[in-house]
């Protein structure tokens, strides 16, 4: 009985054990509040995960990192690495535990927590930090900045709302403060909107909207729910701004347009001079945004596709430099300024512009349609055929060498290989151009055999009906022979630009070359040199040409370049295809000219 | 007495003073009308190439707006003639002397197509000497004068005509001096066009300005909302002068 009593009591006190015991080890594990900073140090220090120094005023503490997960004071820090690869992590503190300097180099993706600020660094990171200024590694991303906090780094995620760099690897720096950010160098994409401020001048992009700028003289940028308001500064010099795609008040989307057009709107604002876009849209679908200008006697420059407006001091002029280009295209703009009292200035999207007096109704007009002051009509409906098959062509398609639209063919171990275009730009190069429009608009059912890549075209040509004539440059016949000459070639034509050699050149009679006596008697050689095709002006004429001018490249070429580059790979498409004039004054062209309708 | 002596001679001064006046002024009407046909006849004839030369110069100051001052357009011009002003840099502007000769150039190879060798006059004998026209292109009109020598025979009776004249109300002055205008800025903003400048001079002169661009030319046409140029042909509506040029960039 009594050793039943006896197991009884053991067993309740063996449960009772038991619960206190689960009960106990239900809690956090707790740090000993009496634990002192150094205390912790010690325990890290003796299993081994660091080393530290006291400074000799025993003001400082050094910490010298291994690998791991470290919680110190109101710090901690992940992920940290220590291999021969990599630096070892040092940390300074004051004796309170406040991060002083920091070089932090983590392998895999770290939340770092230092003074309180938060960062998510990615794999491979890393954190330096001292004064007040953190220099982060790419793609880093701030949860937490205390007000302050300067930041230097290349696609720097500020909340989800700034990003420091994007794509400029140059020196982005950032000061954080209750107004907003102060962007002191580099560029920043803010809601969409690209922000480049001229190096050591600097913009504050303003996030509080209670922050008075009646005061602030430097430039400035601040987004309302309407609009968006940029300042410069007086004795300033300029900050630049690029709307992206998704900015919310301008519509890029390029999706609706044809081919690899693009949508641009730039500003670029100094001196003084301020401007507000407003998105309109919320007031009426199908409004276009309006910008409106004030002149600060600075300037103003405004890049809307093909057109770049300038705002100098109380002058207002037109560049037309951006004419040049099929691949841009304007975007529909109002611009009001006080340099135009009374005035509005509307862009529509097929890159015309109209500024209309209040009073007066429409005062000027700019048109980029083509109409009969600039063209001429087809004398021949094959001719025509070949001319809109390229014209149509020159927004979406690039120099490739080999390049016949949709296919090139590329030397691989001494022979050509047919290869696919990579992306939905087409690739053509000078000869490519017009023999492919042979067989896809003027004879359908035709293939690239039937069309030679060389003189042996005229040869095909002349059994379809096609007449042909040789036009001597100036320096033979004179400027003005050749000029009407030239201005005679009937539109839709091909021509063959061909240099003039005295020596026999290399390559086949008939194929790479023909013999002509000029009309100086003079018996040369005429070799290929490039093709053409002829337009509708009169010294308009559309060609395949390797260049690197960006604005000339289709965007969808242009980003498979880019992606090509990243990977270390040499470019793809290597330049546009564009208008370009011609009289030659020592080339001769062989004109090959289409049937008469 | 004496008075009254004073007061007659006063009046036998005036009566002179009127009387020769009067014949004065029937003797110069008689000789400037000595210049027009005496005849009927040649008074239609008279007034036939009046009328021949007032649609034909409505036509060259048509044509000439539209090709940049043009009757011949230059090498450097547009398809559709339309001369260049500046090509790629080269300043190409004609002077207004230049142009006022291109309109009576115009007017002396076209005038004669209008009369049709007087054909409508075939009981008359009619010879004609050659045309020579001299333009002035004033502020608010352009001036033509024509020595276009005719003879008008019908049996014994034989007269002559030959100065004619026209005036225009267009404002080619204005436009050509917008043309100056523009030129000049394209130079002093290197290739840039001010165009708060441009707007400053089409108010105060009442134009129109329309560009068409077609990449690297230009085609600048400036309308005069002030002139309207009726031209007597059924195919044209009274339309504000237009004049137009290009620039090659």
């Amino acid at each position: 009985m009594l050793k039943r009593k006896t197991i009884l009591v053991f067993f309740i006190l063996l449960i009772i054990f038991q619960i206190s015991f689960f009960v106990s080890s239900g809690d956090p594990p707790q740090e000993d509040p009496e634990l002192t900073l150094i205390q912790q140090l010690d325990i890290l220090k003796n299993e081994g995960n660091l080393d530290y120094f006291i400074s000799e005023d025993e003001e400082f503490i050094t910490l010298f990192l291994n690998e791991g997960d470290f919680e110190f004071g109101e710090n901690s820090v992940e992920n940290l690495v220590s291999t021969e690869s990599y630096s070892r992590s040092t940390v300074k503190m004051d004796m309170s535990g406040n991060v002083i300097a920091a070089s932090l180099y983590n392998e895999a993706k770290a939340k770092q927590i230092i003074n309180g600020n938060e960062f998510e660094v990615p794999e491979d990171g890393y954190l330096e930090y001292g004064e007040d200024v953190y220099e982060l590694a790419s793609r880093t991303k701030i949860n937490n900045l205390s007000s302050g906090s300067t930041i230097i780094g290349n696609d720097i995620d500020f909340f989800g709302e700034f990003l420091l760099g994007g794509k400029n690897e140059g020196n982005n720096k950032c000061y954080f403060s209750n107004s907003g950010y102060f962007l002191e160098s580099g560029s920043a994409i803010y809601n969409g909107i690209e922000i480049n401020p001229t190096w050591g001048e600097g913009v504050l992009i303003v996030t509080n909207p209670s922050f008075d700028l009646s005061n602030y003289k430097e430039a400035w940028i601040k987004k309302t729910e309407d609009s968006l308001k940029i300042q410069s500064y007086e004795s300033g010099k300029n900050v630049y701004i690029r709307f992206l795609e998704g900015n919310g008040f301008v519509d890029l989307n390029s999706e609706n347009l044809d081919g690899n057009k693009e949508k641009i709107l730039s500003m670029n604002l100094g001196g003084g001079d301020s401007a507000e876009i407003f998105k309109n849209s919320d007031i009426l679908e199908g409004l276009p945004p309006r910008i409106i200008h004030e002149s600060g006697n600075g300037f103003t420059t405004i890049e809307n596709g093909r057109h770049i407006f300038e705002f100098l001091g109380n002058e207002f002029n037109a560049d037309f430099g951006n004419l040049n280009t099929k691949n841009l295209e304007a975007t529909s703009l109002d611009i009001i300024s006080d340099v135009l009292p009374g005035k509005i200035l509307s862009v529509d999207g097929n890159s015309r512009y109209i500024i209309t007096d209040f009073e007066a109704g429409n005062i000027l007009t700019f048109d980029t349609s083509p109409n009969t002051i600039l063209s001429k009509s087809f004398d021949s409906l094959e001719g025509e055929k070949l001319y809109n098959f390229a014209e149509g062509e020159l927004g979406d398609s690039a120099f490739r060498w080999g390049g016949r639209g949709n296919v090139c063919y590329t030397l691989k171990n001494g022979k050509y290989v047919q290869e696919k275009i990579p992306t939905n730009v087409k690739g053509y190069d000078c000869i490519g151009f017009p023999i492919t429009g042979l067989i896809k608009a003027v004879y359908p059912g035709s293939s690239l055999k039937d069309f030679p890549p060389n003189l042996k075209l005229v040869e095909s040509l002349d059994k379809k009906g096609w007449n042909n004539q040789i036009i001597e440059p100036t320096s033979v016949i004179g400027e003005r022979k050749t000029t009407e000459a030239v201005k005679n070639i009937p539109a839709g034509s091909i021509v063959f630009l061909m240099h003039a050699i005295e020596k026999t050149p290399y390559g086949t009679e008939g194929v790479d070359y023909i013999k002509h006596i000029n009309e100086k008697s003079e018996k040369i050689n005429l070799l290929v040199g490039h093709t053409l095709i002829r337009g509708k002006g009169e010294d308009n004429f559309l060609n395949a040409v390797p260049g690197y001018y960006p604005n000339l490249i289709p965007l969808k070429a242009r980003e498979f370049n880019e992606q090509l580059a990243l990977e270390g790979k040499p470019e793809f498409f290597q330049g546009a295809v564009k208008e370009g004039n011609l009289i030659p004054e020592n080339d001769y062209l062989f004109v090959v000219t289409p049937p008469k309708d | 007495m004496l008075n009254k002596r004073g007061q007659v001679t006063i009046f036998i001064i005036i009566a002179i003073i009127l009387i020769v006046a009067v014949s004065l002024y029937f003797v110069f009407r008689e000789s400037k009308d000595t210049e027009k046909p005496i005849y009927i006849e040649s008074a239609q004839v008279y007034n036939f190439v009046q009328e021949c030369l007032e649609t034909t110069s409505k036509q060259s100051l048509y044509f000439i707006g539209l090709h940049g001052g043009y009757f011949i357009p230059p090498e450097k011009s547009t398809v559709y003639g339309v001369p260049y002003y500046i090509y790629l840099g080269d300043y190409l502007f004609p002077s207004i002397n230049e142009i006022e000769d291109e309109i009576s150039l115009f007017v002396e190879s076209s005038l004669i197509l209008c009369t049709e060798d007087f054909e409508d006059f075939g009981s008359f004998e009619i010879d004609q000497g050659k045309i020579r026209a001299t333009t002035s292109i004033k502020d608010e009109f352009v001036f033509i004068k024509v020595n276009y020598p005719i003879t008008i025979q019908k049996g014994e009776s034989v007269s002559r005509i030959e100065d004619f004249e026209v005036e225009i109300p267009v404002r080619l002055s204005v436009l050509y001096n917008a043309s100056e205008f523009i030129l000049d800025s394209y130079f002093e903003n290197s290739g840039e066009l001010c165009l708060s400048c441009l707007l400053e001079f089409q108010k105060e002169n009442s134009l129109q300005i329309n560009m068409q661009s077609n990449e690297e030319t230009i085609v600048y046409e400036m309308v005069d909302t002030l002139s309207n140029l009726e031209i007597i042909k059924e195919e044209f509506e009274p339309e504000n002068y237009k004049f137009r040029f290009a620039i090659k960039y």
